[in-house]
């Protein structure tokens, strides 16, 4: 359903309320402006869209009656004759309504104004007319601060309806303090200088000049924003690999250490030196039949000492000798390669044959 | 406002018309009561000098509810008709060709202000009983009194706003009974200036909700009558007591009726105003046993009763006289 709401200039409102002041009696007359339809479509998220449609009544100008009674009898029928008599040069088509002022009375249309409102609907084949009422009077007995109130009345369906009026730039500001339209203006010496300058500040499209080169500028920034954020995207991209990349490697290194300790831990007996199996099977076709090899008798340098009394047959087992202290001589032997150096008995660690060992993957 | 505050401070043009509301303004069926007037005011400036008020409230008595109406003048167009406002009534628009004195408004006719006045109230009568459309139950009464002849042309209804709460719609009905009040015998007036008006007895009925479950009625005597009437039961309406007269012979009658009314027969005390016994009560005889028959009606009872008490009074004064002492 239409909101209506009544507009109208300081101006209109004291001009009016000066013509009441000036009279002696109850006073009427016609009002002329515009009215119009607004529908306002309002998006939100919350809720579908909500078309609200405003009916806004703008008061421009009044036309007083000479006289009360004028342009209608006592049973409230109106007279079209008297009606363009009190129009003159105006149009008929900018008629919105017609007002009346009555001093220390309620503000509620009475019997013969809301018969007479609906009869100049008729008359004038306008279903949108407004009635607006001011009635003065005093607040204080001595008559030091008089009052007046004023509304705006409008009959649907018979029934009368009581509307805001709004004078422009009285009173509490709006929600939405930016004017959305401009006040409308009927005089022609207005409109003939609107026409004269309005390529100055205007552009083809109606906007103002201004505004072509601001929405210009807003789309430049648009772009170089955008791109920026292209920029900030790929390098916190990049960012985040390089972060997966190092938590990945640390992951890593704290699994060695890990295992490094555990490995540590689970031995409390020295290493088991690593064996080259090749090696040894190498070193066993070379040398097992060498005398120096069988030889169990090193000089002090380190050196084998030939020792004869060990057969080939016996190179097959690497059987360990221990040195057994009672029997070892008093003299030291000395070694055939190095005379000079003293041999010395080496105590061969058991070399266990046939024990597979694991080789540590890293 | 007195009605001489009210005329001397009325504009001059305008005195002949306001005169004829606060003096003979009897509207509807309780003429008992006037057409009063308050808050007369000015449309003219604060400057103008007086007497120059021209807009009044004028309070209507109506179905016992009183009306509160504003009627607006121009002291400077004197000859132009009133406006009306009709206070919470904002929806009461009378068609404007029902009210010929307004069609025809005639500044000059003192009358023409009154008798506009009577036709908005006819009208206003049209859209209460129009609003009792808004229960079946309530139209049922009214039409039922409407076929009535002794009521149809004597009720005045006030159909009730809608509780907003509860959504319950209430109305009032006020009724004026047709009794016949031409023997009521001469009585003294406090006030002589005050005109009593019109003998008259009227019903009042309040329905407190569209199913007529809750009623409650109550009796409206004019000042005359009251002053006839000694006392009477206001609630259960079951005992009265009246003071005649009959050839200078003043006496009390009192009515009292049983608890199975109509069969049960009333019974009747009279009572001698001068005369005590030698107990010292009043001297006076009880009759249960005179003509009386339930299916008259209240009209015929009364009637057939006010024919036995002057074919009795003889005797009892008679009796008084010689067993009482004065």
């Amino acid at each position: 359903m239409a909101e209506p709401t009544v507009r109208m200039s300081g101006i209109v409102l004291s001009s009016l309320m000066f013509q009441h002041l000036n009279s002696d009696s109850d006073v009427e007359g016609l009002i002329l402006g515009e009215s119009r339809f607004e529908e306002q479509v309002t998006i939100s998220d919350t809720q579908s869209d909500h078309i609200h449609i405003e009916e806004i009544y703008n008061i421009q100008k009044h036309i007083a009656c000479q006289k009360l009674q004028n342009f209608y009898n006592s049973v409230g029928e109106v007279d079209q004759d008297a009606i363009k008599r009190i129009l003159a040069d105006n149009k008929q088509e900018s008629v919105i309504g017609w007002y009346r002022q009555r001093r220390n009375t309620d503000q509620q249309m009475a019997l013969r104004e809301k018969i007479v409102h609906e009869n100049l609907k008729s008359v004038l084949s306008n279903p949108h007319m407004i009635f607006l009422l001011l009635t003065p009077s005093k607040l204080t007995s001595p008559g030091s601060t008089h009052r007046t109130e004023y509304a705006a009345f409008i009959s649907r369906s018979r029934q009368v309806i009581n509307v805001p009026v709004l004078v422009n730039n009285l009173g509490l500001l709006e929600q939405v303090a930016y004017c959305k339209v401009s006040a409308l203006c009927s005089a022609v010496g207005y409109n003939l200088t609107m026409k004269k300058h309005r390529s100055e500040f205007f552009s083809s499209n109606g906007l103002l000049r201004d505004v072509n080169e601001v929405n210009k500028m807003s789309d430049s920034l648009q772009s170089e924003l955008q791109k920026a954020c292209e920029d900030v995207e790929k390098s916190e991209r990049l960012l985040e690999a390089l972060q997966a990349d190092v938590s990945d490697l640390r992951r890593r290194v704290r699994e060695k250490r890990q295992n490094g300790l555990e490995k540590a831990d689970a031995d409390d007996l020295p290493v088991e030196p690593k064996r080259n199996l090749l090696l040894h099977d190498a070193v066993r076709a070379l040398f097992t039949c060498g005398p120096l090899f069988q030889s169990q008798t090193l000089t002090l340098d380190a050196f084998p000492v030939l020792d004869f009394s060990h057969s080939p047959e016996h190179s097959a087992n690497t059987a360990t000798e221990i040195l057994n202290p009672e029997t070892q001589s008093s003299e030291q032997p000395v070694s055939e390669l190095h005379p000079g150096r003293t041999v010395s008995r080496k105590r061969l660690i058991e070399f266990q044959v046939g024990r597979e060992h694991k080789r540590m993957k890293t | 406002m007195s009605p001489e505050v009210a005329l001397h401070r009325i504009s001059p043009e305008l005195r002949p018309l306001l005169c004829s509301v606060v003096r003979n303004g009897r509207v509807g069926l309780d003429s008992t009561n006037c057409l009063r007037v308050t808050d007369l005011k000015t449309g003219c400036t604060s400057l103008t000098p007086g007497p120059c008020c021209d807009r009044f409230k004028l309070h209507i008595p109506y179905a016992g509810e009183t009306l509160k109406w504003d009627i607006i003048f121009n002291a400077r167009y004197p000859e132009l008709p009133p406006d009306f406002i009709f206070g919470e009534d904002a929806e009461f628009l009378p068609e404007p060709s029902e009210l010929p004195h307004l069609v025809q408004w005639d500044a000059g006719n003192s009358e023409c202000l009154l008798q506009l006045v009577k036709e908005l109230i006819q009208q206003y009568h049209h859209y209460q009983c129009q609003r009792l459309r808004e229960s079946s139950r309530l139209l049922f009464e009214y039409d039922s009194l409407l076929e009535d002849p002794n009521y149809g042309r004597n009720m005045e209804i006030y159909a009730g706003r809608k509780n907003s709460w509860t959504g319950e719609f209430s109305a009032r009905f006020l009724l004026k009974l047709p009794v016949d009040f031409s023997n009521i015998p001469i009585y003294l007036l406090k006030d002589t200036t005050l005109d009593p008006g019109e003998d008259v007895a009227l019903l009042s009925v309040s329905f407190e909700d569209a199913e007529a479950t809750q009623v409650f009625p109550k009796l409206y005597l004019s000042p005359s009558i009251e002053q006839g009437v000694v006392e009477y039961d206001a609630e259960g309406f079951t005992k009265l007591t009246l003071l005649l007269m009959w050839k200078d012979f003043c006496f009390l009658v009192h009515v009292d009726l049983p608890l199975y009314f109509p069969r049960d027969q009333p019974t009747l005390t009279f009572q001698s105003v001068y005369h005590f016994t030698n107990s010292g009560q009043l001297y006076s005889q009880v009759q249960k046993t005179y003509p009386y028959s339930p299916r008259w009606d209240g009209n015929e009872m009364a009637k057939r009763a006010k024919a036995y008490f002057k074919s009795f009074i003889p005797q009892f004064q008679e009796g008084a006289f010689a067993n009482g002492k004065l």
